[in-house]
């Protein structure tokens, strides 16, 4: 054990939000400490490759601007704690973290929760199968260790990442085909023609698409994975606005590898924790922590929250809300430098305009109603506890009308994950069944540990754990 | 001697039996890249593998030089690493 580590800033999370609100509270003169759970700061979307040596000729603008944020804020002197998770948090800032198998406990005089979001996923038959895996899955596996999931791969779900992932899977090597549950209407499309600074990026990847013979299918649902003991193929229907599948429209597809999302759900745990404020959009990643979008403050004195925690926009208005964190932590807790102001009202000003498209491309992708039936009733919702749709729907039918009633009933969400993979699901399936709110049904809360710590860990007796 | 461009082969075992891997690969990518899916059996003895990739899931947990229940996406394999499957 190593005694309590006190720092005016401690950061939780080192995507892009985090990244820059440790370059923005260190450029005031704060003390800065990073935590993070991979071993390279960045997080998902500046996720760097594993391999050691100089960075590959073919590295992506995301890989390069990850390294050169990462090594700006180690040359400023944040302090960065790679290995480490936050497995609880306590009353004014004090986090109880794990490295490696070592206790490390911190206070800090502030706090910014950068968390971020993961993947967000709907349980359906066959899901379990080897060779399933998220859209971040997959691209974890490109990006960092350069493998390639399968040769054949179904990209399917919903939202802008599945053509951003699909590329790099095709130029990868593998044959790719995607899967877009969203059908755009007209409306959608006349909002986007009012970003002409978008447009360039998205020919650019379609064009990229299409060169390397990656089909794409607008309104398609994968029904079922298929396979003995891993998966062999995929099938899916077309579906209405609704995500009603539609009768006739049924195709089977060679598969050894499915990428599936449908978007993002925030990682709110340890801001909920803390006893931060939330809201609900369920378009936006689910619970959203309340900020004041001029300070990133939350409800509670000196936390701080930036990203995808505050709701899903992407890294440009993770980036600039990370900014707006750090200054604005660093100066309440009287840190200042001339320009300060101007980068804050900078900062305020590119957010406002990222976050008008970042609104776009959520209410274009908005999960339709109907995802929650594709579970059928022997399929494995909770994959930590095993518990069937049949049995919570038996919980359901007994009067439980939330997520969390029907984890008490069915084990359902309680597992090692938390519900961070079924809680979407089983919310959505109790909110259709119930005719009830997602705000009200998607209620499911993670308890200490937030993550499995173990017993040596917690008494700090452990040996590190080798890496 | 690695040749400049290439990647240093790791060598370590999967339940008793030798994996050649490169360096700054995982657990779950150096045996996905050996075509070795499944990772452990669920609740219910299906087979499981690779789902989050991230750290989040738990679901690619593995028995890593003793220590059980370590996440095979997240650990980096090194030469004499001993890893086993609870396949049973």
């Amino acid at each position: 054990m190593s005694g309590l580590h006190e720092v005016d800033v401690a950061i939780v999370g080192a995507g892009p939000a985090g990244l820059a609100a440790a370059i923005a509270a260190r450029s005031l003169g704060a003390s800065v400490l990073v935590i993070d759970e991979y071993s390279a700061a960045g997080g998902q979307y500046h996720r760097q490759s594993a391999r050691p040596g100089p960075p590959a000729s073919d590295a992506t603008q995301a890989e390069r601007q990850g390294r050169a944020l990462a090594s700006r804020a180690r040359e400023a002197g944040v302090a960065f704690w790679a290995d480490a998770y936050v497995w609880a948090a306590f009353a004014n800032a004090m986090l109880a973290v794990d490295q490696a198998g070592m206790r490390r406990d911190v206070r800090a005089r502030s706090l910014v929760v950068s968390t971020g979001a993961h993947d967000r996923v709907m349980p359906f038959p066959g899901w379990t199968l080897p060779g399933v895996m998220t859209v971040g899955a997959a691209q974890a596996l490109v990006k960092a260790h350069a493998v390639v999931p399968g040769q054949r791969i179904v990209v399917a779900g919903s939202g802008p990442f599945l053509l951003v992932v699909a590329e790099g899977l095709a130029k990868a090597g593998a044959a790719v085909e995607i899967l877009e549950a969203a059908r755009f209407r007209a409306s959608v499309l006349a909002t986007f023609l009012r970003f002409p600074n978008r447009w360039g990026e998205l020919l650019g990847l379609l064009r990229t698409l299409r060169a390397r013979g990656v089909g794409l299918t607008l309104g398609r649902v994968v029904m079922r994975a298929e396979g003995q003991d891993g998966l062999q193929g995929v099938v899916s229907q077309a579906v209405d606005a609704r995500g009603t599948p539609i009768a006739g429209t049924v195709l089977r597809h060679d598969a050894d590898a499915l990428a599936i999302a449908y978007g993002f759900r925030t990682q709110v745990d340890l801001a909920r924790m803390l006893g931060c404020r939330t809201r609900y959009d369920d378009a936006a990643g689910g619970h959203a922590v309340i900020v004041d979008a001029d300070t990133g403050r939350t409800s509670q004195a000196e936390i701080y929250a930036a990203g995808e925690v505050t709701g899903v926009g992407g890294h440009e208005v993770a980036a600039l809300e990370g900014t707006i964190a750090g200054l604005s932590a660093a100066m309440s807790l009287g840190y200042t430098s001339p320009a300060a102001l101007s980068r804050l009202a900078a900062a305020r000003r590119g957010r406002a305009k990222a976050q008008r498209f970042a609104d776009v491309v959520a209410a274009t992708f908005a999960p339709s109603r109907d995802l929650a039936l594709l579970p059928a009733a022997e399929t494995i919702v909770c994959r930590c506890e095993g518990v069937t749709r049949d049995s919570i729907d038996r919980a359901i039918a007994a009067g439980a009308t939330t997520a969390s009633a029907v984890k008490r009933w069915t084990r359902c969400g309680m597992g090692r994950c938390q519900g961070r993979m079924c809680g979407w699901g089983l919310a959505r399936l109790v909110a259709a069944r119930t005719h009830s709110p997602m705000a009200l049904a998607d209620n499911l809360t993670a308890r200490l540990p937030l993550k499995p710590v173990s017993l040596g860990t917690i008494a700090g007796s452990n040996p590190p754990l080798v890496k | 001697m690695t040749a400049p461009g290439a990647v240093a082969p790791v060598r370590f075992t999967v339940d008793g039996a030798e994996v050649v891997g490169k360096a700054g690969d995982s657990v779950a990518s150096a045996l996905l890249a050996q075509g070795m899916r499944i990772l452990r059996r669920g609740p219910g003895g299906e087979p499981r593998g690779l789902f989050c990739g991230i750290g989040v899931c738990f679901d690619c947990l593995v028995t890593v030089d003793g220590c059980a229940d370590r996440r095979a996406c997240l650990v980096p394999i090194r030469d004499g690493m001993v890893v086993e499957r609870r396949l049973g």
